[in-house]
């Protein structure tokens, strides 16, 4: 076992993938320089990754058409964001090709995105605690607040395009299983980071071993309500476990979806026949997004169980503001985390 | 001009035109069985032919939305493509796709898409994953000029100049720009087609798309200059828009194609369109043929007959053949 960041394994995963794969391109990332943001790889690879200009739509399509010759092309558009000036492609061409094709034709790519919302109040904290060993550029730092155009969630969107599988990555483990994985399907792959996670550290294999797709992890074991979350709200849900066990003296389990789509819908139902409460915790907006879905899974196969409504802790439904007290008031904190299982457990205990 | 070919091939270049005119007009006949979408390419035969004889066996290309005949051309057989029109299991791609969603990697047919413009950077990572790989193969991007407006084209053009990667965008200009110039939509400020790519730094090349011989030349030169090298080309075929070739309802003003019109046999009559009588590509080609004595009108009523019999017996097998097990749909056309 060694220790190192995200951003570090799953750099050190995709290395790892194309020097025993010729088949996997890299596009848009960087060779022979370090950094944790970016996919990066070493020098030797350099004639392996391809220089995408500022052309996302153009570079996805080009990703697509690469792989249905039998390449396995792993993109990354940077900022998660700029996924959305490629979204044709991706929903029109990446998810639907290998359908309408009827199986003759596979579009194995892998797209990273750098997302979520930075620079509220937790997303601060981080900062200070980092801010003292954080080196390089700016891009390698976290980010403070960046308005409502760069603070971009796209899981929702993307879950409801079928054909698409997303992997949303909390420690560096799983960000280099869930990369080697996500390189080895024959599926298009969105491969979906928070900003913040990527300066987490945390113990990884040597050399680095696959995390399979389609398969959550409880995160921390309980009895009392299960918080469903997935990126930058899983170790806030961790730490509102740890608070909520010693302020209140509730067990609260933490599930990490690891992966969205295909969702791990038996472990949901597991954890909730145990503890028959629910609270998601999502960073992405209240309606029509993974909270919701995860809900109308929870309400269809486990219905049963519930001895309270299904709690949220989302961002309401509206774009994500520049200001600190206005991005602070809606951004899911884990003092949210807290109050929402708090609330939730107090309907449990009044029962149905 | 007749195309440069030895002639067997130009005897088969002339089979596989008419066996697509043939096709398409099965699929005006009978497509409303289908109950489905689809677009013919009547008129444009000869272009895709040209390109697929100027394309080698590993070559990879998409198809545009009149794209039967592009599949045709690259040998995806008929009855897999009518059953495909059909919504068929035993269409080229299972009924999952129709019309509008025909690939064949087996043809190196690997992407297609009814949104304009969508494969057009598909066919650069396709180049660019020839190169990577150190092939000699070439992609072939197809679209319409109603398409040069929209932005992966020029995303497409920007990236296969960046990369200088063997693909040849072929447009099929059949006016439909010039046609809606004076309308708020459709309307590109460019003068020509071709002066767009021109910005890209690219090879560009116009044809006259009535011509088959001239778009073989062309196609040829600059598959084969990618092929060795020499970088991404767009070559605009101006084509003639023959007026049956709207979607629903689709019609064959003037009726199918008359050999016997075409080879001189019967004078002309009222009936007969000017585009029958003038214009058509496959009725130029066909004359010309006949007139430099590279066929006989023997032959090409032989070839006809042959090609007809092929269609009516893939129009039957589509009728026939079963639709796809519904749970198919579930398992997402895995195999």
């Amino acid at each position: 076992m060694r220790t190192m960041t995200l951003g570090a394994a799953r750099n050190g995963a995709l290395e790892q993938a194309m020097l025993a794969d010729e088949r996997v391109l890299l596009m848009g990332g960087i060779a022979g320089r370090p950094g944790l943001t970016a996919l990066t790889v070493g020098e030797r690879l350099a004639d392996r990754n391809i220089d995408i200009s500022i052309s996302e739509l153009g570079a996805v399509g080009a990703a697509i058409g690469a792989a249905a010759v039998g390449m396995r092309p792993v993109l990354t558009v940077h900022q998660g964001t700029f996924l959305l000036q490629a979204w044709p492609q991706v929903v029109q061409e990446a998810s639907k090709l290998p359908f309408a094709s009827g199986g003759a034709v596979t579009v194995p790519i892998v797209i990273h995105l750098d997302t979520g919302i930075t620079g509220d109040r937790d997303s601060r904290a981080l900062s200070a605690r980092l801010a003292a060993s954080a080196e390089g550029s700016l891009f390698e730092r976290p980010w403070p607040t960046r308005g409502a155009q760069h603070s971009i969630s796209p899981e929702g969107m993307l879950w409801n395009v079928p054909g698409l599988q997303i992997v949303v990555p909390t420690t560096p483990a799983d960000a280099a299983g869930l990369m080697l994985s996500a390189i080895a399907s024959e599926e298009p792959t969105l491969f979906v980071e928070h900003h913040d996670l990527i300066f987490a550290e945390g113990p990884v294999s040597d050399p680095f071993e696959p995390v399979p797709i389609g398969v959550a992890d409880v995160k921390r074991a309980g009895d009392d309500v299960t918080v469903i979350a997935h990126s930058i709200m899983v170790p806030r849900a961790l730490e509102a476990a740890a608070r909520l066990a010693a302020e209140h003296g509730v067990s609260a389990e933490v599930i990490d979806l690891r992966t969205i789509a295909p969702l791990d819908t038996d472990a949901l139902v597991a954890s909730v026949a145990k503890t028959g409460a629910v609270v998601v915790a999502d960073q992405g907006h209240r309606s029509g997004g993974v909270a919701a879905g995860v809900a109308s899974v929870i309400a269809e196969l486990a219905f049963d169980h519930l001895r309270a409504p299904v709690g949220f802790v989302c961002a309401p439904d509206v774009p994500i503001p520049f200001s600190k007290p206005l991005l602070d008031h809606v951004s899911p904190l884990t003092d949210d985390v807290v109050a929402g299982v708090l609330a939730t457990l107090e309907r449990k205990g009044r029962g149905r | 001009m007749i195309p440069d070919l030895p002639a067997a091939e130009l005897e088969r270049m002339l089979r596989t035109i008419v066996l697509i005119r043939r096709f398409e007009e099965a699929v005006v006949a009978v497509g409303h069985e289908a109950e489905g979408w689809y677009h013919t390419a009547i008129g444009q035969e000869g272009t895709a032919v040209a390109a697929a004889l100027a394309m080698a066996p590993g070559d990879y290309s998409s198809t545009s939305h009149r794209n039967h005949a592009q599949a045709l051309a690259r040998g995806v057989a008929p009855r897999a493509l009518m059953a495909e029109i059909f919504g068929k299991a035993a269409g080229v791609n299972r009924g999952f796709g129709g019309s509008m969603h025909v690939v064949s990697p087996a043809h190196g047919i690997v992407a297609n898409s009814a949104m304009l413009g969508g494969t057009a950077p598909a066919m650069v990572g396709a180049a660019l994953a020839s190169k990577v790989r150190g092939e000699r193969a070439v992609a072939v991007s197809w679209f319409g000029d109603g398409t040069v407006t929209e932005g992966a084209v020029h995303e497409a053009l920007c990236l296969a100049a960046l990369w200088q990667v063997p693909v040849v965008f072929v447009c099929e200009n059949d006016r439909v720009l010039e046609m809606t110039r004076d309308q708020a939509t459709g309307t590109v400020p460019a003068r020509e087609v071709q002066d767009i790519p021109a910005g890209f730094n690219m090879k560009v090349r116009a044809v006259d798309g009535t011509d088959i011989g001239v778009v073989h030349r062309v196609l040829r030169t600059a598959i084969d200059d990618a092929r060795a090298g020499g970088g991404p080309w767009f070559v605009e075929v101006r084509t003639q828009a023959w007026p049956g070739r709207s979607t629903d309802p689709v019609e064959l003003p003037g009726g199918r194609t008359d050999f016997e019109l075409i080879c001189g046999l019967r004078p002309v009559g009222p009936q007969d369109t000017a585009w029958h009588v003038a214009r058509d590509p496959l009725a130029l080609l066909t004359r010309e043929l006949i007139a430099e004595g590279r066929c006989t009108p023997e032959r090409v009523l032989a070839l006809d007959a042959e090609v007809r019999d092929e269609v009516d017996a893939a129009v039957a097998f589509a009728r026939e053949a079963p639709y796809p097990d519904p749970q198919t749909a579930i398992d997402r056309g895995r195999r």
